[in-house]
């Protein structure tokens, strides 16, 4: 039972989180997946052997570290994809407070 | 043509500044003697110190908090051109390198040839022969450039010293630009059948300070651009 005990942990910490807000909700659905898939994988013998048997990986347990592997690099992959689009949402925004700042330049030299 | 007859038109002249502060406003007023009639912006892209402009004075002036990179100070360039409707917009750099004479000429070349962008190659950047890996990579450069825009890539594709019309300004509106965008524009243009004009300027030697161009910026520039080359040549096969 160490498995579902180290996940209800990693879930008590990432509520902890979106509790105090240092984390938005939306961006911890990938990791709330995660921990699905492997306390499902964790408590699954039978589906870890069969996983194993299908990628021909003799050494069972193996499997479990493959696919945290595969897990971290999607974790990874959507938080890059997150900060691209805060980054690109950022950009818009510098460039429409600059174009406000310029327009009022441009107001204040016409009239001057 | 003269400069009067340029200065009928309505020209924008965009000088980035990182660091370059005093530079860009002797740059600046250099600019304000040879083209009065011109109106100047300095986007200062978060320097450490900041340019002291006060609202009286000629210029346009607008300072980023942070730095955002080339890219971002173009766009908001691009973008008051496009708000304010001027016909040309010149790009200068603030380290007092680029020839402010040839303004005109490139100008010239924007009207009477009708090109949509016109580009000062610089024929005197691969003097220091010390700077073989550098010289390398700008050939580099230069070769992809010419055979993914079928040969109408300008002969110095990181040259920032260039003017467009509004038309090249409305398709650049339109792409994310990263820092160090030249290559990236000047391909951009070339394979959207833009007419790309080249003129031949004599770089100057730099006002003050070194380059922005670190060993790591370098590199991620080189990275950036091959990405790039290879979007853009899954782009136009797809097309």
């Amino acid at each position: 039972m160490i498995q579902i005990t180290v996940l209800f942990c990693i879930m008590i910490i990432i509520f902890i989180l979106l509790y105090y807000r240092l984390v938005q909700v939306d961006l911890t659905f990938p990791w709330f997946l995660s921990l699905i898939i492997l306390g499902f994988v964790g408590i699954n013998h039978d589906l870890v052997v069969k996983l194993a048997s299908f990628f021909q990986i003799y050494n069972e347990p193996l499997v479990i570290v493959f696919l945290t592997f595969f897990i971290l690099f999607g974790l990874v992959t959507v938080l890059l994809i997150g900060y691209t689009n805060l980054r690109l949402k950022q950009i818009q925004l510098v460039r429409k407070i600059a174009e406000i700042e310029l327009m009022n330049q441009s107001f204040f030299k016409k009239n001057k | 043509m003269n400069k009067n007859e340029i200065e009928e038109e309505k020209v924008l002249i965009f000088i980035p500044s990182y660091n370059d502060n005093l530079s860009a406003l002797k740059v600046a007023q250099e600019i304000n003697n040879d083209l009065p009639k011109a109106d100047i912006l300095i986007v200062d892209d978060g320097s450490k110190e900041e340019i002291e402009i006060n609202k009286f004075s000629p210029f346009y002036h607008y300072r980023l908090e942070t730095n955002y990179g080339l890219g971002v100070c173009t766009h908001i360039a691009v973008d008051f051109m496009i708000a304010h409707n001027y016909s040309y917009l010149v790009r200068v750099d603030a380290d007092g390198q680029h020839p402010v004479k040839e303004i005109i000429r490139m100008i010239d070349k924007l009207k009477l040839k009708n090109a949509d962008c016109v580009v000062g190659s610089r024929q005197n950047h691969n003097d220091k022969k010390n700077d073989i890996v550098k010289n390398m990579v700008k050939k580099y450069y230069n070769l992809l450039s010419k055979l993914i825009t079928q040969n109408k890539a300008p002969a110095d594709v990181n040259s920032g010293f260039f003017a467009i019309n509004l038309k090249s300004a409305n398709l650049i509106k339109c792409q994310i630009l990263e820092r160090f965008p030249e290559p990236q524009i000047y391909i951009l243009l070339c394979n959207s059948n833009m007419k790309m004009v080249e003129i031949n300027i004599m770089q100057k030697e730099r006002v003050t300070n070194r380059t922005t161009l670190t060993f790591f910026h370098a590199l991620r520039m080189f990275y950036r651009f091959n990405i790039f080359l290879l979007t853009e040549l899954i782009r136009s096969s797809r097309k």
